[in-house]
């Protein structure tokens, strides 16, 4: 935990050694999704509750925001 | 401040607006059960434990292979961004970034998607300095900067009566105005000005874009790790933001001299997880892992 080579130039500790590909900010373009004006795809998950949430069904005729993140702790 | 948490405080907001709110992790159920109890989260956390959605956007890492890091669920983990569709479920606008950590405050997400000005937090510090027939106030739309948190700083322009100051894009000759910014450990992205008047100069047959009255620019601030270490607590409770405004105050008959406003705002800063918030994360899937009966903690 203390080894500062797990440490990368933003101060964020991870597993792997900050020398390691998967470290290091890629360095060309990285994907990003589906494009704006393109449909989101379908995406039915467990919610924290466990039920399965059909994003478009709950939607309705409402707005999504969809966030992708590294974790709840983060 | 996690990034849920400061979503749930934008979420009365984005309801309001016509928006139902996802967040997407490869975490769990029983950790996002956790978490929402603990930090009491009422939108939707859906759990992609094995990336099956993650790999179907193709915005899955792969820059991490199967084996590395499993004891915090390092494999799986997406790039981190956000997606924001209308009512037929089209991606409208999406926001993502190269870093793991790296997102948009919760403020900042909000004034994004509803398209508003952005507006100072009301617990958030302001700094005013009076120049020459204006007046720069700067505040933050977040109470506090957090590592790897891309907030806004905002910048109001005050402009006296019968004035007006030359937007960027003026020609040279009349001094259009600029923004520098300057902070220790602070990374700050382009200023976004509003759109300006055009003001018909007859004498001259051209038109020059100006702003009277009331100018809001807005300008991206992250605090980095020279300010904030992950997982070590705060070493200095404030970040100070210098900012220069360079302008030319001209009524319809004579102009003033160039001029800078100088001001300087200091902004506290915020742990973004508990300083023993990793030790802890890794420990929880730890006793996932084994209560599951896998081979736990691999490296």
């Amino acid at each position: 935990m203390s080894d500062s080579s797990h440490y990368d130039e933003f101060g964020f500790y991870a597993p792997l050694p900050v020398d390691r590909a998967a470290r290091r900010e890629p360095e060309a373009d990285f994907p990003t999704g589906p494009e704006i004006g393109s449909a989101l795809p379908a995406v039915c998950l467990p919610n924290q509750q466990g039920q399965l949430v059909d994003i478009r069904q709950q939607c309705g005729n409402r707005r999504a925001i969809v966030v992708f993140h590294r974790s709840a702790y983060w | 401040m996690t990034q849920l948490v400061q979503l749930q405080k934008a979420l009365p907001e984005l309801l309001e607006a016509g928006y139902e709110v996802f967040a997407i992790s490869n975490d769990t159920v029983q950790r996002l059960a956790d978490f929402a109890k603990q930090h009491g989260i009422t939108f939707s956390l859906l759990s992609d434990e094995d990336s099956t959605v993650i790999r179907e956007f193709g915005i899955m890492n792969t820059l991490i292979r199967p084996d590395e890091g499993k004891h915090m669920r390092w494999y799986g983990i997406p790039y981190p961004g956000t997606y924001i569709t209308d009512e037929a479920g089209i991606v409208v606008d999406k926001d993502f970034h190269q870093h793991h950590a790296r997102r948009l405050s919760g403020r900042g997400l909000l004034h994004r998607v509803l398209g508003t000005l952005p507006q100072p937090h009301a617990d958030a510090p302001e700094a005013t300095s009076d120049g020459n027939e204006v007046t720069l106030t700067t505040s933050l739309v977040d109470p506090t900067l957090m590592l790897e948190v891309i907030s806004l700083l905002v910048c109001r322009l005050h402009i006296a009566a019968d004035q007006h100051i030359y937007a960027p894009g003026a020609p040279e000759a009349f001094t259009p105005s600029s923004l520098a910014f300057h902070g220790e450990g602070l990374r700050f992205g382009e200023p976004s000005w509003p759109q300006p008047q055009q003001l018909n100069m007859a004498d001259l047959n051209i038109q020059v874009p100006v702003y009277k009255r009331e100018v809001t620019v807005s300008v991206p601030v992250t605090a980095t790790s020279a300010l904030i270490r992950l997982g070590h607590g705060l070493e200095q409770s404030s970040a100070k933001i210098t900012i220069s405004c360079t302008y030319q105050s001209c009524d319809e008959v004579s102009c003033g001299l160039p001029a800078t406003i100088d001001t300087t705002l200091s902004v506290p800063l915020e742990v973004l997880v508990e300083p023993e918030g990793v030790k802890t994360y890794a420990k929880r899937v730890e006793q996932e892992q084994a209560a599951k009966g896998r081979e736990g903690q691999s490296e």
